[in-house]
């Protein structure tokens, strides 16, 4: 697994959504200054974002699909999965996790889902060979690819973030710890604010303004802030509104 | 009023269209201008109107230096009369975007302006 592909996303992710959401004084671009989200027009992300697609311009790519319409998850996953191609089999999963983690980190679930479900879709349409399990569990079908341990991480995160389950995100997290652990730290920013965001599971404090900022925007409550305890899910954000 | 603007826009496609590189650069400049004096009294649709359409007639020519400047300055019309994103005002920028060669070094500026 060669790091530029490791380890971009996320850095940038939180850059982007930094310079999506927040007010740092730069002057604003027109769209989002003047329409009615607040990181930008979804259909001209989409556009932009497709278009860099085409032009195998991945990091721009992701970036304006990721705060696209309802069709770019198809776009984003279809860049993925060409990028993928290029690689090693096993690196499945971190192709996917560029489209899947984004998405929940901006609080679009349901691009998350269209993206995990669009991906396993081609892998299993294009490798007939490659060993799948269909599971039952809890009253979810589950596709568990014996092969590709984080693919599955992925897939029951999602589960996990649907049903706003602790516990199960917990069990998660514990039983793929050394399979996450191999990325080294690559997505491990990404799964604490997860865990914040739609589990209420407060990240170890650290005195950073952006992890800050971006904990407060997505429904985080400050540290000491009251009494309320349990799942704080996400519902919507600023956004999700446009997306679906 | 619209006709008059659609001659200045037809003259100066034309030149575009038919002309050297040099007067496709003072069929820019000219724009700009033009641009400028309808920006100053308040109409910005006709600013809008010309800009947009002489910005597409330079980056069909392959002048996508001059092309993107006046694409650039549209989205700053755009800014300057508070102009909402809706399908006429973003279907312009992004009928720009399309025309653009990917290699344009003032494609990224104009993204920026409109998105970023």
């Amino acid at each position: 697994m060669s790091n530029s592909i490791l380890f971009p996303p996320f850095t940038a992710m939180l850059g982007l959504l930094y310079m999506a959401f927040a007010d740092c004084g730069v002057e604003h671009s027109w769209s989002k200054k003047f329409g009615e989200y607040p990181a930008g027009d979804p259909e001209l992300h989409h556009v932009v974002g497709s278009l860099y697609a085409e032009e195998h311009e991945a990091d721009e790519a992701e970036r304006h699909l990721i705060l696209g319409t309802k069709d770019s998850p198809e776009t984003l996953i279809r860049m993925e999965y060409e990028w993928y191609k290029q690689d090693d089999s096993h690196t499945a999963p971190i192709y996917a996790a560029r489209a899947i983690l984004p998405y929940l980190l901006v609080a679009n679930v349901r691009a998350a889902n269209t993206s995990y479900r669009a991906f396993i879709s081609t892998l299993s349409a294009e490798n007939k060979t490659l060993s799948v399990q269909d599971v039952s569990s809890q009253g979810s079908d589950i596709r568990i690819f014996p092969s590709l341990p984080l693919l599955n991480f992925l897939g029951l995160l999602l589960l996990a973030v649907q049903k706003g389950s602790p516990d199960l995100f917990r069990q998660l997290k514990a039983k793929y710890a050394s399979n996450v652990s191999e990325l080294g730290g690559a997505w491990d920013s990404a799964l604490e604010m997860i865990a914040e965001m739609y589990f209420g599971i407060q990240r170890p404090r650290q005195s950073n303004p952006l992890f800050d900022m971006m904990g407060s925007l997505f429904g985080g409550a400050a540290p000491g802030g009251g009494g309320r305890s349990g799942p704080r899910r996400v519902e919507s954000a600023p956004a999700a509104e446009g997306l679906d | 009023m619209t006709s008059k603007i659609d001659r200045i826009i037809a003259r100066l496609q034309k030149r575009i269209t038919e002309g050297q590189p040099e007067e496709q650069y003072e069929a820019q400049q000219e724009t700009r201008l033009v641009a400028a004096r309808y920006t100053k009294a308040g109409n910005f649709g006709a600013a809008v109107d010309i800009l947009a359409s002489v910005s597409q007639a330079l980056l069909r020519a392959g002048q996508g230096g001059s092309g993107g400047d006046l694409a650039i300055l549209l989205v700053d019309v755009y800014k300057q009369s508070s102009q909402k994103p809706d399908a006429a005002s973003k279907g312009r920028l992004l009928t720009c975007l399309r025309l653009f060669d990917s290699e344009e070094p003032t494609r990224k500026k104009f993204i920026k302006e409109m998105i970023e």
